[in-house]
């Protein structure tokens, strides 16, 4: 297992490196991007000597072999990240803000999900074709159809500025334990963040489930005698997470963007936000620190899912090693 | 966020406006109780402060949220424009007396009232003296071209964002001294005082002697900028270093409580703490010697994400001032600066109160050597374009009336004082724009304006205008401002009406202002998102945008008569008139509506006293009561 894992932390490496000379040239392809930067920061009064100016104090004049070696360089040597003109600080500052307000939330919402949709879609599995499984489908369906601002807007209407009142977002403040010392003030954004999970994956487990139910094994437990629900959590749930696994693993890097809307309607201000912002302002070494960040999670989440359905299903790392 | 406010929020001071008098306005309270109450206002969404240091660059955060809307409540400069309702002078909340001008409007004396700092230094001529050293010692650095790699200072990036290169202060001042309470500031040229007053002097914010260090703890003046001879080399050295260490640590919001940071507070307001994401708390500064104080006991600004996310803050009732998105509205504002139906949801909770901008707003000709510059450059072609659009109308459509439409450079509202009025010399005429084309050798061929008799006679199409030159234009614009690009979207569709079209490039606000400065081709037309804001200078002069070779001239515009009224402007003593009414029909660029922005204008109000829209956005809580 250990001689796996360095191996896939390799060839994560080499992914890391291909990602950051892709982002880096992005900007590249701009025909006017290599003074864009010094715009933004100076705006519409600079004149072209002051301009010029800024790039060369900044180095945005340099070749860009140079200005990725530096970035390079800077990046695994003295772990810089560069600087936003855009807000003026540090990247590395900026990111260490944002990164655990953003990640408290929506591991939050990860572990709810977590513990709602599997035994959810376990249940709906073992009750097919039930009331209950109807009822669990159709609540299902209108949740992942739903955008994801309706179902925010609704849950702030109702809950919000109708009765029962919580808080319609969290207290200001930049701590991220904020979502533990204040809870109630996180119920609706934690709320709306599980609820549009919760849909997808608990579908998911259910299929899953449902396959493995017809399989052999299965028929044989239970011609053995099995209890129903022995067969069930013994035999079919088991086999049923490793799909489960690889979605929860690959769903990881979204702990990260993947609450913009959320924290846009609830005034949350984290990364999902802070990455659409940079974006649009072309805050380059911003949007290139998130990405970084982004696909080290990724790549960090891939690596998990296999380990894990390595401890979950030991065949996998059997076959393996052949 | 929204590039028109973010061009406001990257390079300039966005300002509400209303009329900009030169009378004096005395601020008054009335029906003010004691000390209590909690405000708490909605900042706009991503505007949150995060510079602290009042001599802000391009670079550092120039921008409403951090001048108008945060420094200003701690540190007063030394002109004070923009009180509740009214974006006039204010001498009374001046640090300074109007100066008294004397040498052929060359020499400008101003006498300061000796108001403390918070920590008891006097704000005197010392105090000014160390402002001017440092723009001076930047403007020098920035001239010669110097910079030190790893740090911000001496990098262009480090002068105040208000800086002209060779004009007013620092750059046209022959020679400034200060001496007890009295400064003495000696132009190179005569300058219009309203000019100098408006632009330059308000600009300047008194520094204390503790922030003359160049190291934490260390002797207040051991810096050597404050007491150094204005425009030296000696002086120069020292104030870069100075400014190199404030500049470390003004945008580092811990340390924003400091003792040092405290030390210069000289307004109403005293920084009780703030965070990263911009959430900020002042308390009255109870040594604060100037009129109208705090009358209640705490003012929270909260850091919002969005419209949307404000919009939520009002229905929940839990900010006293907010912001609401004028698309959202129901109906349409009767006229400039009204406001209609408040949104129902506030209607009993909140006001709804409007703004307009110290602004106009301006699409970029290329006159600078572009196929289509030829065309450009022909006055009837200009006149022709702004007849066939009807501003109203498109306010209406697109932000529900809230905003002006746009006539010449003169902000909506400027008051006589300033300049007389300037009419509309091309109201809405779509009959007038073809018969100018037809009467000057154009045909709509396939829909499309054509030069069909090149000629410089006066049925021709004009001096460089080829034979079958078409009128399809191309246009760079900024992408991302809902508002500018839907009035841009109606404006070019007005436009196709008489056979010119446009095809729109969309870019990032940075790629477009690149391409529109540095180049000389590969667009015809220009749209940046926001036009041109008078802030923080506040006189509506030209000199930066249409004189012959100016910075900001980016459409390369010449007129010698418009020079001439330009610099009649700035160095003698008459109004803007007649170089406004000028502008107004050459037509520089065109001039399309001002719609407000969404988040930054309309706001709502709950039942708070003392609150009127301050016409330059400053917050002035210290007006407010329960």
């Amino acid at each position: 297992m250990l001689s796996y894992i360095i191996r896939r932390l390799v060839q994560s490496f080499l992914i890391l490196l291909i990602v950051i000379f892709i982002t880096f040239s992005l900007p590249y392809l701009e025909p006017h991007g290599i003074f864009a930067p010094a715009y933004l920061a100076l705006g519409t009064r600079a004149d072209p000597t002051t301009v010029h100016q800024w790039a060369v104090a900044h180095g945005v004049d340099h070749s860009y072999i140079v200005r990725l070696w530096d970035y390079v360089f800077n990046l695994f040597v003295h772990f810089n990240l560069g600087y936003s003109y855009q807000a003026g600080r540090p990247v590395a500052g900026i990111l260490s803000l944002y990164v655990p307000r953003t990640l408290w939330l929506a591991l939050a919402a990860l572990i709810l999900t977590v513990l709602i949709a599997i035994p959810l879609g376990v249940f709906q599995a073992a009750r097919r074709n039930t009331t209950f499984d109807y009822g669990a489908t159709g609540v299902a369906f209108v949740l992942y159809a739903m955008p994801s601002f309706l179902l925010c807007t609704l849950v702030l209407d109702f809950f919000g500025y109708r009765s029962p009142h919580l808080p319609v977002s969290p207290p200001p403040g930049v701590a991220p334990w904020l979502i533990f010392t204040d809870p109630i003030a996180f119920v609706m954004p934690v709320g709306c963040l599980t609820l549009l999970s919760v849909a997808g994956i608990s579908r998911f487990m259910r299929g899953t489930v449902l396959e493995v139910l017809v399989q052999d094994y299965i028929r044989t437990a239970r011609a053995k005698g099995c209890s129903s629900r022995r067969v069930l959590f013994k035999h079919a749930f088991r086999n049923a997470l490793g799909p489960i696994i690889t979605i929860l693993g690959l769903s990881i890097p979204g702990l990260l963007g993947g609450a913009i809307i959320i924290e846009d309607v609830f005034n949350y201000g984290g990364l999902g936000i802070e990455t659409v912002n940079a974006a649009y302002s072309s805050d380059v070494n911003v949007v290139l620190g998130i990405t970084l960040l982004v696909s080290i999670f990724t790549l960090l989440g891939n690596l998990l899912a296999d380990v894990m359905l390595g401890v979950v299903n030991p065949r996998i790392r059997i076959e393996g090693r052949t | 966020m929204q590039i028109r406010h973010k061009l406001r929020l990257a390079t300039t001071i966005g300002l509400a406006a209303g009329a900009l008098s030169l009378g004096l306005v005395v601020p008054s309270v009335s029906g003010a109780t004691s000390l209590s109450g909690v405000v708490t206002i909605a900042e706009a969404p991503q505007a949150a402060p995060n510079y602290i240091l009042p001599f802000t660059s391009s670079g550092n955060g120039f921008s409403v949220a951090n001048m108008n809307q945060f420094q200003m409540l701690m540190y007063r400069p030394l002109y004070w424009f923009g009180t509740p309702g009214s974006s006039a002078l204010s001498l009374p909340l001046s640090l300074g007396n109007y100066p008294t001008v004397t040498n052929g409007n060359r020499t400008f004396t101003i006498n300061l009232k000796g108001w403390k700092f918070a920590d008891g230094q006097t704000v005197n001529a010392a105090s000014v003296m160390f402002f001017l050293n440092m723009y001076k010692a930047a403007s020098m650095c920035l001239a010669a071209g110097k910079s030190y790699p790893g740090a911000t200072a001496c990098a262009a990036n480090s002068i105040y964002g208000g800086y002209v290169p060779k004009l007013g202060i620092p750059d046209g001042v022959k020679s400034a001294t200060g001496s007890g309470n009295t400064v003495t500031i000696t132009m190179s040229s005569p300058s219009n005082p309203n000019w100098l007053v408006y632009n330059y002097l308000s600009e300047i914010t008194p520094f204390p002697a503790t922030w003359d260090v160049t190291s934490t703890g260390a002797a207040p003046g051991s810096g050597g900028c404050e007491s150094g001879a204005f425009g030296s080399a000696t002086t120069e050295a020292n104030c870069e270093k100075v400014l190199t260490f404030l500049n470390t640590t003004a945008n580092v919001t811990k340390d924003f409580t400091s003792t040092m940071w405290e030390s210069g507070t000289d307004g109403p307001w005293s920084l009780k703490s703030i965070d990263a994401l911009g959430n900020v708390t002042f308390v009255p500064n109870m040594n604060y010697s100037g009129p109208v104080k705090a009358h209640v006991s705490e003012v929270k600004l909260l850091a919002f994400t969005s419209t949307s996310a404000e919009l939520s803050a009002l229905r929940a009732n839990s900010v006293d001032l907010g912001y609401v998105d004028a698309t959202s509205l129901t109906a349409p504002a009767p006229g400039p600066g009204l406001v209609g139906p408040n949104l129902p949801v506030l209607a009993s909770k909140y006001n709804l109160v409007n703004g307009l901008d110290w602004s106009f707003n301006y699409d970029l000709y290329n006159l600078k050597g572009d196929p289509a510059s030829a065309a450009l450059s022909q006055l009837y072609v200009r006149q022709a374009l702004q007849y066939a659009t009807n501003q109203p109308l498109t306010l209406k459509a697109v932000v529900k009336g809230y905003g002006v439409p746009t006539y010449s450079p003169l902000p909506y509202g400027a008051p006589a004082a300033i300049s007389g009025p300037v009419p509309n010399p091309y109201p809405f005429n779509q009959a007038k724009a073809l018969s100018l084309f037809a009467s000057h050798g154009w045909k709509e061929m396939n829909g499309v304006q054509t030069c069909v008799k090149p000629g410089t006679a006066a049925n021709e199409c004009g001096a460089g205008v080829k034979k079958g030159f078409a009128m399809s234009l191309k246009m760079d614009q900024a992408a991302g401002s809902a508002t500018d690009n839907e009035l841009t979207a109606v404006e070019t569709s007005e436009w196709n009406n008489i056979g010119v079209f446009v095809s729109i490039n969309q870019d990032t606000f940075g790629n477009v202002l690149s391409k529109c400065q540095g180049a000389k081709t590969g667009f015809d037309l220009c749209d940046w998102g926001g036009g041109w804001i008078y802030a923080p200078d506040y006189y509506p002069s030209g000199e930066e945008l249409f004189q012959t070779g100016a910075s900001s001239n980016t459409g390369g515009y010449s007129n010698p008569t418009m020079d001439k009224l330009i610099t009649a402007s700035v160095s003698g003593n008459s109004k803007l008139t007649a170089y406004e009414n000028y502008a107004a029909q050459q037509l520089p660029v065109f001039f399309k509506p001002n719609g407000v922005s969404p988040g930054e204008v309309i706001k709502t109000l709950k039942s708070l006293n003392g609150f009127k829209v301050n016409p330059l956005q400053n917050f002035m809580p210290e007006y407010y009561y329960f």
